[in-house]
């Protein structure tokens, strides 16, 4: 539960906010209230250090399309499973 | 206006990452966005508990500024010197000062409950393993007061692992518990001065 009253933020409140966070969509108040927790929190900055590493491996994939026709070759497994072993 | 900023070694920002020039040169939020978020962060020296890193930096402050509960946001900023008396060795020694205020709120708390032998007992632990065993053997004695003790052994194992600003939150959260609200304020005030005395911070500064 948030502690309204030293305006602090939770770890719990921190994992659901790190994607916020990360793309600078927070209100400069809950910014500097989960910055203020990462500070002295390092489980939640071990947390966000292996969110970023998650993100920046994903981008690092790149967006080109997998080889061949996907579409053609899920549609050829099913279809093999369907007939089942002979 | 002349602040303080915390930053990791090689004077990277905390948050942002971003590489801080050399003393005297002047990063402009408006020109450099990699700099922080809509300005430049930095701290009165009552702020400083709350932000604590690798490096600490005296910064000179431009233009207008926001100033939030725990942090002043500025247009323009630049570092002027760094504090040199703040290194691993102070933080540690910071930390351990904050363990020793947690331990005190432990025993007030026993004190309180009327447990005087235990609250001798507590009083007794001269190391920082002394005052985690014994805080914990408490713990489990006196479970009335149990969270108080679990603070202190808490803020002993931070100060033991070098983890200083969570061993301040944790004293100022034990304060709390004993004297709520401005209980916790006077911790935090407490902090910030015994980091302006221990740097010979500049009382002038914001």
């Amino acid at each position: 539960m948030r502690d309204e009253a030293l305006n602090e933020i939770t770890c719990r409140e921190f994992v659901e906010l790190v994607t916020e966070y990360f793309e600078g969509a927070l209100s400069a108040r809950t910014q500097n209230q989960v910055e203020e927790h990462l500070v002295m929190c390092r489980w939640c900055t071990t947390y966000a250090d292996q969110m970023r590493a998650t993100v920046a491996a994903l981008r690092a994939l790149g967006s080109d399309p997998p080889p061949g026709d996907p579409s053609a070759a899920v549609l050829a497994e099913l279809q093999r499973r369907r007939e089942g072993p002979r | 206006m002349i602040a303080y900023k915390f930053l990791r070694s090689g004077r990277l920002g905390p948050f942002s990452g971003f590489h801080w020039p050399d003393a005297g040169v002047w990063v402009r939020s408006g020109e450099d966005r990699a700099c922080g978020r809509a300005g430049i962060h930095a701290c009165r020296v009552r702020d400083l508990p709350w932000w604590l890193a690798d490096e600490l930096w005296e910064i000179e402050l431009e233009g207008e500024s926001d100033v939030y509960e725990h942090k002043i946001i500025a247009r323009a900023g630049r570092l002027r010197s760094r504090v040199e008396a703040w290194t691993t060795a102070c933080a540690d020694e910071y930390a351990e000062a904050c363990a020793w205020r947690a331990r005190e709120r432990a025993i007030e708390a026993l004190g309180r409950a009327g447990h005087e032998s235990a609250a001798v007992r507590l009083a007794a632990s001269g190391t920082l393993k002394e005052l985690r065993t014994m805080a914990g053997h408490l713990a489990d004695e006196r479970p009335d007061t149990r969270i108080s003790l679990l603070m202190a052994q808490d803020a002993a194992d931070c100060a033991r692992i070098h983890a200083a600003p969570t061993a301040a939150y944790i004293a100022a959260h034990a304060a709390r518990r004993i004297d709520g609200p401005p209980g916790y304020d006077a911790e935090r005030d407490w902090q910030s001065s015994w980091l302006a005395r221990r740097l010979r911070l500049d009382h002038g500064a914001a």
